[in-house]
C-alpha cells in the first residue's frame, strides 16, 4: 500500500521551474531518502507532500488525499527542517506540551527522556537556542509525535558528529518499535545510509531515480586500470564518471551490467574492480559533467 | 500506524488554545497604549467655553474616548501582525490548515477584543481619580447620575464590537498584503489620499458615509447587525484570499 | 471626522511605536516577551484598574441629571423677572436672587458720588431706592441670579463687584476676573451612541451654563443726591430721585 503518490507532479514560481513531470510513489512504512543536489527539488517535493506549498500541475496523494488544506494530512504528517516555525513566546516545556495537544500519536515520556539527554533547559525559548541545538530540538518534536508520515528536510543542520549520530540511532531505534513512514532529505548520504530502504534521487525537478539501496549499490561499477584496456569494455556503457589517477591509470564509474565471465576477464586484464559509495555515486549521478569539478581546471 | 482524523471544529479548538497561550504578548502593547491614551486623554477629549462679564467657564470633557480610539487602533494593527508569516507559519507546525487556521484567528481575535474592551471601559475611573488629584479644576461634574447596569453592559458591548470590527479590518488589509506587498503601499495612499482630497475639496463623501454608518447608528440592535455583518464579510474575504497562500519559508 | 483629522498625528506616531514593538519582539526576536511574564503585566494592570474602580467611589462628583435643562425662553423669562423684581424693589423676596455681597456705608454729606475706576464697563445693573429715613447710611447688596453648570451653584466663585468709599465717592471695580474651570466626566461614546439623544464620536452632551444678570442694588438715606459720575444708569426704584 502506498501512502504517497506523485503523478506528473510539477510546480513552478513564477518564470522558474522547480519541479517538472515528477512521478513516484512510496510505500507505507519505509524509510525513503531524497537525495540530490542543492536546487535538486527536494524542499520543494516534501513541502507540497506536507500540504505547505500547492503544486502547479499534476496530482499528489498522501494518505489518498490531496495534502494541501487537508487536515487529515496534517494531522498526521509532521515537517521538520532548521527552520520551524516556534513561537518564541513559549518556553521549550510549553511548546512540548503543545506538540502532545495537537498530535494524538504523541510519546510523552521519549520526548522528555530525549529533552533531558539532550540537556534542554525547559524554561529556555527557541530562539535562544544554537543552530544545532534547535536541530535538535526540532528532531525531538519530529520523533515523539510519531506521525504516520515523518518528513525530515536536512535535520542535522548545525549538529555536531555526535550528536548527529545519536539522532540516526535514535530515529531507527523509534522506527523499529513504532514503524512509520520516514522521509529523510540529507546531505550526508554516507551517514544515513545504514538506515534508508529506499533512495529517491532528484536531479533538476525530476526523479532521476527511484530504487532500494540495495539496487542502488549494484548500479554501478568502479573500474581502475589503463586507460586503453578500460576504453575496450566500456564503448557500450553508459559512463558515470571518469578521472585520472597516477600517470597512465584512469578511474571510471560505469553502469552494472557485466557479466560474471566478463568480471573475471577484467579482473585477468589488470584492472582493479571497487564497490561505488552510494554517496560517491549520487554525486556522480547527478553531476552535469562526467570529471566533475576537475573537468573545470582541465 | 492508524491514521488519526481530526474534524474542523477540533483543530480550530486546538489552534486557538494554543494561540491564547503563543500570542498572549501581544496584549502587552494593549497595556502601554491604554495608558498612553489616559496620558493623551488628560488634556481632555472636547472642550467648551463660556464667558460672562468678568468671568469665563471652560468645560473641559474626560471621557475614555480616546482610549477607546487607540484600542481600535491596535486591534487594527494587531491583526494585521496576526496574518504575517511569523505568525501564520506556527499553525501549520503543528495541526493546521488554512481554514482552521484563518477561524483559529477569528475567535482568538474575538477574545482579544473582549478583554481590550474590558480594559477600556475600566480606564474611565481612573482618568476620574486622575483628573480629581492631579488637575486644576473648580467644579467636577459627572453626566447622568449614574451607569445603570443596562448601560455598563451596553457600553461594554458596544466597545468589543468596535474593536472586534476593527480587527476584522486589519485582518483583511493584512492577508490582502500578505497575498501582494502592492497592497501595502496602495492601501495607505488610498486611505490618506481619499482623507487629504476629501478635506481639500470641503466636503467629504466616502469616509464620511462609512463612518456614519456605523458610528452614527443610534439603534443597538442594528448596530450588532451591521457589525457583525461587515466583520463576516471581512474575515469572509480574508478566509477566501489567503486559501491558496503557501507556507514558504 | 474632525477627531480624526485632530488625532491623526498622534495615532500615526502610536502605530510607528506599536509597529516598532512588535517588530522587536517577534521578527528580530531580540526582546522576546515571555507568556509568564505577559500574564503578570495582565494581572498587574487588572488589579491596579480595579483599585482605581474602588477609589473612584470616593470621590466627590458632582452627579448632574437632566432637570436642569431649560429653554431659552424659560431663561428669559426667569431673567426678566428678575429685573422686574428689581423695579419693584422686591429682590429680597424673589426665588432666585440671591445676596453675594452686602455693604453699609455712612454718608456725612448730602450727595454721594458714584464712580467706576479700572473698569470700562462694569458688568452690573446699577439700582437705588430711598429709604424712609434719612439715617446718613448707604446700604448695598450685590445681586446675582445663581449661575449655574449642569444645575451646579457656582455662585461662590464669582467675585462681587468691588466698592470703595473715599470721602463722598463710591469706588465701583469690576470684581476680579474668574475663570472657572469645570472637568466634566461624559459617558463613552460607545454608550451615547445608543442612549441619550446626541450619537457620535466627538458630540458631547452639551453642557448647560446660566449666567443671569447681576444687580447692585443700593438704598439710600431719603434727603441723600446720588450722583452718577460714570454713565451708570442708574434706575431708581419707587418714587422721586
Amino acid at each position: 500500500m502506498s501512502v504517497i503518490d506523485c503523478i506528473n507532479v510539477t510546480k513552478r514560481y513564477g518564470r522558474e521551474t522547480a519541479l517538472e513531470n515528477l512521478t513516484f510513489s512510496i510505500e507505507k512504512n519505509k524509510i525513503t531518502g531524497i537525495i540530490g543536489r542543492n536546487g535538486a527539488g527536494k524542499t520543494t517535493t516534501l513541502k507540497i507532500l506536507a500540504g505547505y506549498i500547492q503544486e502547479s500541475s499534476g496530482d499528489v496523494k498522501v494518505f489518498s488525499e490531496h495534502p494541501f488544506n487537508s487536515l487529515m494530512v496534517s494531522a498526521n504528517t509532521i515537517f521538520v527542517d532548521d527552520q520551524m516555525n516556534l513561537p518564541s513566546s513559549l518556553n521549550l516545556a510549553e511548546i512540548l506540551n503543545n506538540a502532545e495537544m495537537f498530535y494524538e500519536n504523541w510519546d510523552c515520556e521519549l520526548a522528555e527522556r530525549l529533552f533531558s539527554y539532550f540537556s534542554f533547559h525547559p524554561k529556555q525559548t527557541h530562539d535562544q537556542l544554537s543552530k544545532g541545538k534547535k536541530s535538535t530540538f526540532n528532531m525531538i518534536i519530529g520523533l515523539a509525535s510519531r506521525c504516520a508520515l515523518t518528513i525530515f528536510d536536512e535535520p542535522t543542520t548545525g549538529m555536531d558528529a555526535a550528536v548527529r549520530s545519536d539522532f540516526y540511532r535514535a530515529l531507527l531505534k523509534d522506527y523499529l518499535a513504532h514503524p512509520r513512514t520516514i522521509l529523510l532529505s540529507s546531505h550526508h548520504l554516507n551517514e544515513i545510509e545504514e538506515l534508508l530502504e529506499d533512495i529517491l534521487l532528484l536531479k533538476d525537478g525530476q526523479v532521476y531515480l527511484h530504487m532500494s539501496l540495495m539496487e542502488l549499490k549494484e548500479l554501478a561499477v568502479g573500474l581502475t586500470g589503463k586507460k586503453d584496456e578500460i576504453q575496450k569494455w566500456i564503448s557500450n556503457k553508459e559512463v558515470y564518471y571518469e578521472s585520472r589517477v597516477g600517470i597512465n591509470d584512469n578511474y571510471v564509474v560505469v553502469e552494472n551490467t557485466f557479466t560474471k565471465e566478463e568480471l573475471a576477464k577484467l579482473t585477468a586484464t589488470g584492472i582493479t574492480i571497487s564497490q561505488v559509495a552510494s554517496n560517491d555515486l549520487c554525486v556522480y549521478l547527478t553531476n552535469t559533467s562526467k570529471g566533475g569539478i576537475d573537468d573545470v581546471f582541465k | 500506524m492508524s491514521l488519526n482524523n481530526v474534524t474542523l471544529a477540533t483543530a480550530t479548538k486546538k489552534l486557538y488554545k494554543y494561540k491564547l497561550k503563543a500570542n498572549i504578548g501581544l496584549l502587552n502593547s494593549l497595556v502601554f497604549l491604554q495608558l498612553i491614551a489616559v496620558l493623551f486623554s488628560l488634556n481632555g477629549v472636547g472642550q467648551m467655553g463660556t464667558g460672562g462679564n468678568g468671568f469665563s467657564i471652560n468645560v473641559y470633557y474626560y471621557s475614555s474616548t480616546l482610549v477607546i480610539a487607540f484600542t481600535m487602533l491596535w486591534a487594527f494593527i494587531h491583526s494585521i501582525f496576526l496574518t504575517t508569516k511569523t505568525f501564520r507559519y506556527d499553525d501549520f507546525t503543528f495541526v493546521s490548515n488554512r481554514i482552521a487556521s484563518n477561524l483559529s484567528n477569528m475567535v482568538f481575535l474575538a477574545t482579544a477584543s473582549l478583554i481590550a474592551a474590558l480594559f477600556a471601559m475600566f480606564t474611565s475611573p481612573l482618568l476620574k481619580v486622575i483628573a480629581y488629584f492631579l488637575l486644576d479644576h473648580e467644579v467636577l461634574l459627572e453626566t447622568g447620575i449614574f451607569y445603570s447596569p443596562t448601560e455598563l453592559l451596553l457600553g461594554f458591548a458596544a466597545t468589543t464590537l468596535y474593536i472586534f470590527l476593527f480587527s476584522a479590518l486589519g485582518y483583511f488589509v493584512g492577508t490582502l498584503i500578505q497575498l501582494s506587498k502592492l497592497f501595502g503601499i496602495l492601501l495607505p495612499v488610498i486611505f490618506f489620499g481619499t482623507l487629504f482630497v476629501e478635506a481639500r475639496a470641503g466636503q467629504s463623501n466616502l469616509l464620511i458615509t462609512m463612518g456614519t454608518f456605523i458610528f452614527t447608528e443610534s439603534s443597538f440592535l442594528l448596530f450588532i447587525i451591521k457589525v457583525v455583518c461587515l466583520s463576516s464579510l471581512l474575515f469572509g474575504s480574508s478566509l477566501f484570499l489567503s486559501n491558496k497562500l503557501e507556507v514558504k519559508q | 471626522m474632525m477627531l480624526l483629522a485632530t488625532f491623526l498625528p498622534i495615532i500615526i506616531v502610536i502605530g510607528l511605536i506599536v509597529i516598532f514593538s512588535m517588530k522587536q519582539s517577534r521578527t528580530k526576536r531580540k526582546f522576546p516577551i515571555s507568556g509568564a511574564k505577559t500574564r503578570s503585566l495582565l494581572i498587574g494592570y487588572s488589579v491596579f484598574l480595579l483599585v482605581v474602580l474602588v477609589f473612584s467611589f470616593f470621590i466627590p462628583v458632582e452627579s448632574t441629571s437632566n432637570n436642569y435643562i431649560i429653554s431659552q425662553e424659560e431663561l428669559d423669562k426667569k431673567h426678566q423677572d428678575f429685573y422686574d423684581a428689581a423695579h419693584q424693589g422686591s429682590l429680597d423676596t424673589f426665588d432666585s436672587a440671591h445676596v453675594a455681597e452686602k455693604w453699609t456705608f455712612s454718608v456725612e454729606d448730602d450727595a454721594l458720588y458714584l464712580e467706576t475706576r479700572n473698569t470700562d464697563y462694569l458688568g452690573v445693573s446699577v439700582f437705588a431706592q430711598r429709604k424712609e429715613e434719612s439715617d446718613g447710611e448707604v446700604e448695598i447688596a450685590y445681586y446675582t441670579t445663581r449661575p449655574m453648570v449642569e444645575g451646579f451653584d457656582i455662585t461662590h466663585l464669582i467675585n462681587p463687584t468691588v466698592i470703595k468709599q473715599e470721602g463722598n465717592t463710591l469706588f465701583l471695580q469690576q470684581g476680579e476676573d474668574v475663570n472657572v474651570h469645570v472637568t466634566k466626566f461624559a459617558k463613552d461614546f460607545t454608550i451615547t451612541q445608543f442612549v441619550g439623544k446626541d450619537t457620535g464620536l466627538m458630540n458631547h452632551e452639551y453642557t448647560s451654563v446660566q449666567v443671569g444678570p447681576s444687580i447692585l442694588f443700593l438704598r439710600i438715606p431719603n434727603d441723600l443726591k446720588l450722583v452718577d459720575r460714570s454713565d451708570l444708569y442708574i434706575q431708581f426704584v419707587g418714587s422721586g430721585n
